[in-house]
């Protein structure tokens, strides 16, 4: 793609009404739907009329008297933004009159902006200035003698764009992209008249202020008021791709705007389909970590995690590679090694990594990071709908009526489609949240939950049994829906066990600590408040009990026929870009791609027909029993991709001794991560503008990714894992993602349709897309659940084995800040620290009172597992009785604090629920220091002149 | 568990997390939360955790409770594995019995 702006039709399109107008413009007959502004449907007859306050991606405004227009008829010459189109109306968008109105409003607007085009951030890319030039403005009669509003000083606080409030010509896109985009509020215009201005906050400059930073006001600024540094630095960019972020499961498409192979910006793509033109901070802003000084470009090797590293040439690090691995299992056995694939790695890339170890090690030994967040949703949802997904897109949220966010902070978690939810909350939809913490959904700028049951960590099937409860015992349930969808008989059962007097919400107040009207009002709402519809997280899989909570969420939808249309339907917010992906590929340790068990002959023959040997029809190790096995001393060599599992997987004392027990880790990453202190073998990684593939987001949406420049390492991902393969006497002969796609589509049936040229030409498919849903399917079980009928699972309440008491007296819940991304391996390389340069405890005032803490003081954490040092954040967010960190910075290490307890059905670890302690700290656990210490040792390299 | 320490052994995890998901599945009944352990620990286990399992079971019983040790006892009878080269252990020093590659 050669470089052009995105079309901007001014106004965003009309709200279906279903009843067409036939209008002229110009001269020329058109017919749109009605709603649709004049100046859209000059644009759309592709016009163009002058404007500046207008942008398509917020609702049309009338400040700027710049697109004004002539109507047969009408007197005046009205905006042609805010005029709707009507039934046989007359449109001139170019008279005389017209052009004299224009050039007067320009010269005003011009006589109080600077002239400094040439030297301008904006300039060539710039739409005052491109209107000036359109309106033939050759002159301005006011001079420049004036009052004006330039030499103002700017704002460069924010690390990423500049504000210059000289530029700036107040037509409010900015503060409107703030409110109906975002929905965050941060933007106004201060003062009247001539002194108006925009203002972040009160009077704040933008790093103070409540701005998130999503890029939403630079991108709809007509001028060089707000833009980005990195724009100032370069010059404007000369080419644009289109690919897909590589943070969070929303799956942003962004164009990758550059000049050469140096990338001058990311700006989210208005045809994305997840994303519809919005941004994060950390997508539109946070990928200078691609670029830093800290990415590891050659191979490295060591005999021993003592040594410092020994930088090699590929064809020697690949060839030790596959000699360690083939050397341990020659002398331990076949099921001595394994594998990790990676969430942020693409489909193609994971596919290669499970392919490699049951073709090549000969094993099921693979996992994913899935293991450690939404495993229980594969599992959950399998058993009570048939497959591992969610059941709708995200533009289902905009016919929601009632939106349950379940263990979920979107705002920070899922910015992007956290907008979208808080759009669909202003026009009216109802907010249930169930969390410990009070998150921002619950209050923010005209946004108030309906009710927050701020229940107790660990409490989450006694909660939504308890609010299945209200929904069978007031006969809320949709009799209908469940006699036709779901088996009956087991319906029954489920209803008798939740309307037992135990299960009441009365019953189980002292449990959750949540009012019982209070859960009542909730469950009401959700049952008879229109369209359903459940969004859940980390913080409903990540318990002992997450796979049941899935299981519950799944029978409350199914039971109040909340499944299967527009609106509805249990959604899980994945984390990671590409974790449904992971998933979706066979990198589970007891399946095949396509959630296909590993035992079932007809697939596992499927496969060896393809890949020429026989596969292991055993269930593999999942992560915390590799670890296991690998201090009993049967597992002793893995291959880890993308994953950092030191500093991410509980119990870190755990994870680090059972990679020191092992005789060979692989890690291929960007970066020396903190897995990479204990290993042996390190491949550089390539970042997601450096190659080709796919990434599958939350609402299985399969989107490409492109690579915008050469691999830094040399190699992208997926040749590494061939080039290993090849190693290892497998003949892979991939020339380019694609081929690994098409075998994808030839081995998987929900994945059957899904090709490149069908992405090229669709843009996005979600699967299943086969010959049974050729276009892809956006919603899941319209006719029927994937398994048949759908199946109630009874639930019961098992409270955790986690317990406080007087050495341990509070509850720990971890989770991720706005700013930051998993481990941080990425953000920390980026500004982003700006917003969060540590880990911060959040502690409730009273129990900070209790121990004598202020605000900002050092503390220690301490838990069975271990202790740690942070400082403290007071705060009413959290309850008395809970604390709350994100596990962003190694120098934190949270997960020292975190433990071994897991879901009971698939592993997922319990970072939700630690007993801990919390004191006032004289300094750094004796942990830290030490590991601060292995760490800088560990990280020693000889560069590869030196080795040779 | 104690309150002093949060590190299990293996057998000390494998007993505990059979008891778990036999806990969570108490509701089905005996019969049936027999026989849906035996199919998870079936489907999700690794063969080395079998076999450690099904050794728990043989040499110290009395840590197992009755639904636990019946599960493994019924998985036990569809298991082995199927036969297949690839999924045999070696004997640690026994090299070649790797089919991989």
């Amino acid at each position: 793609m050669s470089f052009s702006r995105e079309t901007d039709h001014g106004t965003p399109p009309a709200l279906a009404t279903g009843k067409a107008i036939t209008l002229t413009i110009d001269g020329q007959n058109v017919t749109l739907p009605e709603g649709t502004s004049i100046m859209r449907a000059a644009s759309l007859l592709g016009g163009s009329i002058p404007k500046l306050c207008a942008t398509d991606n917020v609702e049309s405004f009338g400040s700027c008297r710049l697109c004004l227009v002539e109507v047969e008829g009408r007197n005046g010459y009205p905006a042609s933004c805010t005029t709707p189109v009507a039934q046989g109306m007359v449109v001139r968008t170019q008279t005389e009159r017209l052009k004299q109105l224009r050039r007067g409003v320009m010269e005003l607007y011009i006589s109080d902006h600077p002239l400094d085009c040439l030297t301008c951030g904006a300039n060539g890319d710039c739409e005052l200035q491109d209107q000036a030039g359109a309106v033939g403005l050759r002159d301005v009669r006011y001079g420049y003698d004036g009052a004006t509003n330039m030499g103002q000083a700017k704002d460069q606080s924010n690390p990423y764009f500049d504000f210059d409030p000289s530029k700036c010509i107040v037509c409010s896109r900015c503060v409107r992209a703030c409110e109906e985009v975002q929905g965050t509020f941060a933007l106004t215009i201060e003062g009247k008249g001539f002194d108006s201005k925009v203002s972040p906050s009160q009077g704040e400059d933008f790093l103070g202020s409540e701005c998130v930073s999503c890029g939403a006001c630079v991108q709809a600024c007509p001028t060089a008021s707000l833009i980005e540094k990195v724009v100032v630095e370069i010059g404007t960019p000369d080419r644009a791709v289109v690919t897909t972020c590589a943070y969070c499961g929303v799956g942003c498409t962004f164009r990758a705007e550059m000049r050469g192979e140096e990338l001058v910006r990311m700006v989210p793509w208005k045809d994305g389909k997840a994303n519809r033109g919005h941004s994060c901070v950390k997508g539109r802003f946070a990928w200078g970590y691609a670029q830093h000084q800290d990415r590891i470009l050659n191979p490295m090797i060591r005999a021993s995690v003592s040594e410092p590293w020994r930088e090699v040439s590929w064809e020697e690090a690949i060839a030790y590679t596959a000699s360690e691995f083939r050397r341990i299992q020659g002398k331990y056995g076949t099921r001595s090694i394994g594998g990790i694939t990676s969430s942020r790695c693409t489909n193609e890339e994971t596919f290669l990594v499970q392919k490699l170890i049951r073709q090549g090690f000969g094993n099921n030994n693979v996992d994913t990071c899935a293991r450690v967040c939404h495993s229980p949703t594969g599992y959950g949802l399998s058993q009570t709908f048939g497959t591992s997904a969610g059941t709708q897109d995200f533009d289902s949220v905009m016919h929601a009526d009632v939106i349950l966010v379940i263990g979920a902070n979107p705002t920070d978690g899922h910015p992007v489609f956290a907008s979208r939810m808080k759009k669909r909350l202003r026009q009216g939809a109802k907010l249930i949240v169930i969390d410990p913490r009070r998150t921002d959904l619950v209050q923010s700028p005209h946004i108030t939950a309906e009710h927050h049951l701020p229940l107790r960590p660990g409490t989450n099937v006694a909660m939504l049994t308890a609010i299945a409860h209200v929904v069978v015992t007031e006969k809320l349930y949709d009799e209908a829906f469940i006699r036709e969808r779901c088996d009956w008989d087991e319906f029954m059962d489920w209803a008798e066990f939740v309307s037992e007097a135990a299960r009441s919400p009365e019953a189980i107040e002292p449990l959750t600590g949540v009012k019982a009207e209070e859960v009542r009002a909730a469950a009401r709402l959700y049952a008879t408040g229109g369209n359903g519809a459940i969004y859940y997280g980390l913080g409903v899989t990540e318990h002992s009990q997450g796979s049941s909570t899935v299981m519950a969420i799944a029978n409350l939808a199914m039971a109040t026929g909340n499944v299967g249309r527009e609106g509805v339907g249990v959604n899980p917010l994945r984390g990671q870009n590409n974790v449904q992906g992971a998933c979706d590929m066979g990198s589970f340790p007891h399946e095949f791609s396509g959630y296909r068990h590993v035992s079932d002959d007809a697939t596992r023959s499927l496969f060896e027909r393809t890949w020429g040997v026989t596969l292991d029809a055993e269930p593999g190790l999942r992560i915390p029993n590799m670890l296991d096995a690998a201090t009993d001393g049967t597992f002793k060599g893995l291959f880890v991709q993308g994953e950092d599992i030191l500093q991410s997987d509980p119990n870190t004392h755990h994870v680090a001794a059972g990679l020191a027990a092992m005789e060979c880790v692989v890690v291929q990453d960007l970066f020396l991560n903190e897995t990479a202190n204990y290993a042996h073998i390190f491949l550089p990684g390539s970042t997601f503008l450096e190659k080709d593939g796919t990434f599958t987001n939350a609402e299985r949406r399969i989107q490409r990714v492109r690579k915008v420049m050469a691999p830094l390492n040399g190699y992208a991902d997926w040749e590494i894992v061939q080039l290993v393969a090849n190693a290892m006497g497998l003949a892979w002969t991939y020339d380019h993602p694609a081929q690994i796609m098409d075998e994808i589509a030839a081995l998987t049936p929900t994945f059957a349709g899904v090709h490149y040229d069908r992405l090229e030409a669709e843009g996005s498919l979600q699967w299943p897309a086969n010959d049974a849903a050729p276009d892809g399917t956006p919603t899941m079980h319209i006719d029927g659940f994937v398994r048949g009928k759908g199946k109630f699972v009874v639930t019961d309440y098992v409270p955790t084995d986690e317990k406080t008491g007087p050495r341990f007296p509070l509850l720990l819940t971890t989770g991720r800040i706005l700013s930051h991304y998993n481990v941080g391996a990425q953000t920390r390389r980026t500004a982003n620290t700006a917003w969060h340069p540590e880990d911060r405890l959040e502690i409730h005032p009273s129990d900070a009172d209790n121990r004598g803490l202020k605000d900002g003081d050092w503390v220690t954490l301490r838990s069975r597992a271990g202790e740690t040092t942070l400082r403290a954040l007071i705060t009413e967010r959290v309850a008395p009785g809970v604390v709350y960190t994100t596990f962003h910075h190694p120098e934190t290490q949270a997960n020292v604090i975190t433990t071994d307890y897991s879901d009971w059905a698939t592993n997922c670890p319990e970072y939700k629920v630690t007993a801990v302690q919390v004191m006032a700290s004289n300094g750094p656990s004796d942990w830290q220091q030490d590991y601060a210490e292995q760490a800088r040792t560990s990280r020693r390299i000889v560069p590869l002149e030196a080795a040779e | 568990m104690s309150d002093d320490t949060h590190v299990m052994s293996t057998t000390d995890r494998l007993i505990y997390m059979a008891h778990q998901i036999a806990r969570n599945m108490a509701m089905m009944g005996e019969a049936k939360a027999t026989e849906a352990l035996a199919e998870h620990l079936t489907r999700f286990w690794d063969p080395r955790m079998k076999a450690q399992i099904v050794a728990i079971a043989q040499d110290q019983p009395e840590r197992l409770s009755p639904t636990v040790a019946a599960a493994v006892a019924r998985m036990a009878q569809g298991w082995p594995a199927p036969d297949v080269d690839a999924a045999q252990f070696n004997a640690v020093d026994e090299a070649g019995h790797c089919d991989a590659g």
